[in-house]
């Protein structure tokens, strides 16, 4: 996929923000803070594991997301959604 | 190879400090080594004795964002297995008032957490346990295959002396005073202090604390015997402040029950549940609250038993004397459902609360301020006979019932008895006082609203706006108090 197919749906943006925000979360959390449903927080969750962004450990019925800090991709998406992070709250308090 | 310890001894003699440091350098040993040695120390009495939440904090330690529910305690405790493997890690886990997970979860939590390597033959053994209890005896309810595996290797921390605690003190006096600023008298009032207390060196550090506060706040110089006399009387040694805080407002006014029928029943060791219960929906309808049900406060009693505040006891009939019913106790199952009234009542038994004495002072102190909060006269204005001169859902404002000498000196009060409010609140309070100040003194040029100095009221939150007569019987005082804001009359935004 190319990279405006991965980051255009804003669903995949929200997951891939909280996460780099919270690090790790179960799939209900990501669905919760995200306000989409289960299924459609899967369905996205695969699509970003696939492209190689996230990566996920399994406890019983627990699958556990967070970006796969061993893939490049992964790295550079945390590095701009960090900076933008920062420019934002620059700009909240300015 | 994974281990199990018991570390006993009484309050304040150093199992948490020596746990602590025995896993501290533990830790630094094993990444020397290249071993991946993780020390958790757990307070089960803060996870109310529930192995569930234990071991969710265990795990949290590797995934801080784990999931609370959809577990069971033994899938978490897999899970906690797996998380380790995973990680290659290795874990001391120290369990620290040991006896709340064994009064809430009984032999079964005990027996899983000691023999869950067995399981996992030709796997590496990642878990060893320190078990830390005031007294054996808890373990001694225990069945025999889970006691066995805890019972090989026993720490025993026996009281500290009078003399230990003197160079405790010491130690502490060097780190955290000033050379010469605590004489040699304080510090063995101090250990002599702990030492009735039953060795208790925590005991002994907080008076220091305390007492070294009491001489900043009098600007002493030096920490006085007199001080740490002061000191004394604040401290509970026993009960914690934050015990207190977990607690729910029903569970607070259930315990305020349970005290309020000691208080007026000083003859009584033992009240029933539904003694307590009745002492309880009074207070519900003081407070003007719904009292919750008989089984809701079943549960409160649990909590308030693990957290030690009750001890729970039961018998076969009223007054039978303490020692027969701490007997029985320790003859009946600890499990929840064969505990529960129903089962009680099937068996003829009536459940029972004692009232700890250790706590006495404790609940006096919470019934001193129930006292207070019915004397306050900020509480219990007549505003019929008061000049008001606003009211809002928050404040009043109104003439102070002395004038000390000036034409008009008016103060705004919270509705509630609290001795602070929030920052906004106080802000606005400043805003509504200074807009009614400037009807009222707008016979003066300026008029200033003043700091609580010397307020004879100081455990609800008030201020005072008073005009500036050099005649008034508090000019003095006015001088010598913090003022807040001074307000000119000539200019209206100009303050």
């Amino acid at each position: 996929m190319e990279i405006g197919e991965v980051l255009g749906n804003r669903f995949r943006l929200k997951i891939l923000k909280v996460l780099t925000q919270l690090r790790e979360l179960n799939v209900s959390e990501i669905a919760g803070r995200t306000r989409a449903n289960h299924k459609t927080v899967m369905e996205h969750l695969k699509i970003l594991e696939r492209e190689g962004l996230l990566q996920h450990k399994r406890f019983g019925r627990i699958h556990l997301y967070r970006l796969d800090e061993g893939s490049a991709k992964a790295r550079a998406v945390k590095a701009l959604l960090d900076a933008w992070g920062k420019i934002e709250n620059t700009n909240h308090f300015t | 190879m994974a281990q199990r310890a018991l570390i006993v001894g009484d309050v304040g003699t150093g199992k948490t400090a020596l746990s602590q440091r025995f896993g501290l350098d533990l830790t630094q040993q094993a990444r020397q080594r290249g071993v991946n040695l993780h020390y958790i120390h757990v307070n089960c009495r803060q996870y109310r004795g529930i192995l569930f939440l234990i071991l969710h904090y265990a795990v949290s330690v590797f995934h801080p964002n784990f999931p609370k529910r959809e577990f069971s305690a033994e899938e978490l405790l897999n899970i906690f297995l797996q998380v380790l493997d995973e990680n290659n890690a290795y874990v001391l886990l120290s369990l620290d008032e040991f006896e709340s997970l064994i009064e809430r979860e009984g032999s079964e939590a005990v027996y899983k957490l000691t023999r869950l390597q067995e399981t996992r033959l030709g796997k590496p053994q990642r878990v060893s346990l320190i078990g830390i209890l005031k007294s054996l005896k808890a373990i001694e309810g225990l069945d025999i295959s889970t006691r066995s595996t805890l019972q090989s290797n026993i720490i025993r921390l026996e009281k500290y002396s009078k003399e230990q605690l003197v160079d405790i003190v010491n130690d502490r006096v060097e780190l955290a005073f000033k050379p010469l600023t605590v004489p040699e008298e304080t510090i063995d009032l101090i250990a002599e202090l702990a030492s009735i207390e039953g060795g208790n060196a925590r005991f002994a550090i907080e008076l220091l604390w305390r007492a070294g506060k009491y001489a900043d706040a009098e600007d002493l110089g030096v920490v006085l015997p007199e001080c740490v006399r002061k000191a004394v009387s604040s401290i509970f040694a026993l009960v914690k402040k934050s015990d207190l805080a977990t607690l729910s407002l029903h569970e607070k006014l259930f315990l305020l029950g349970i005290a309020r029928f000691f208080k007026e029943n000083m003859d009584r060791a033992y009240a029933s549940l539904t003694e307590a219960e009745k002492a309880y929906a009074i207070i519900c309808e003081e407070f003007n609250v719904q009292p919750h049900t008989h089984t809701q406060l079943w549960k409160y009693l649990q909590n308030l038993s693990t957290l030690s505040i009750v001890k729970k006891a039961f018998q076969q009939q009223v007054n039978v004397e303490e020692q027969h019913l701490f007997t029985c106790r320790e003859r009946l199952p600890t499990n929840w459902k064969e505990n529960s009234p129903q089962f009680l009542k099937k068996k003829g038994l009536t459940q029972t609360v004692q009232y700890n004495k250790a706590h006495m002072h404790l609940f006096h102190h919470i019934l001193q301020w129930r006292q207070k909060l019915a004397n306050c006269p900020l509480c219990s204005l007549d505003l019929q006979n008061e000049k008001i001169f606003y009211q809002d859902d928050s404040f009043i404002v109104l003439r102070t019932k002395n004038l000390k000498g000036h034409r008009e000196r008016i103060m705004i009060v919270y509705k509630r008895h609290q001795h602070t409010i929030p920052y906004k609140a106080y802000e606005r309070a400043l805003t509504i006082l200074s807009q009614i100040g400037r009807e009222v003194f707008n016979y003066a040029p300026k008029f200033v609203i003043l700091d609580t100095t010397f307020a004879s009221i100081n455990d609800h939150w008030h201020l005072v706006a008073s005009d500036l007569d050099p005649k008034s019987d508090d000019f003095d005082q006015i001088l010598a108090t913090r003022w807040i804001k001074v307000v000119d009359n000539m200019y209206a935004d100009q303050t």
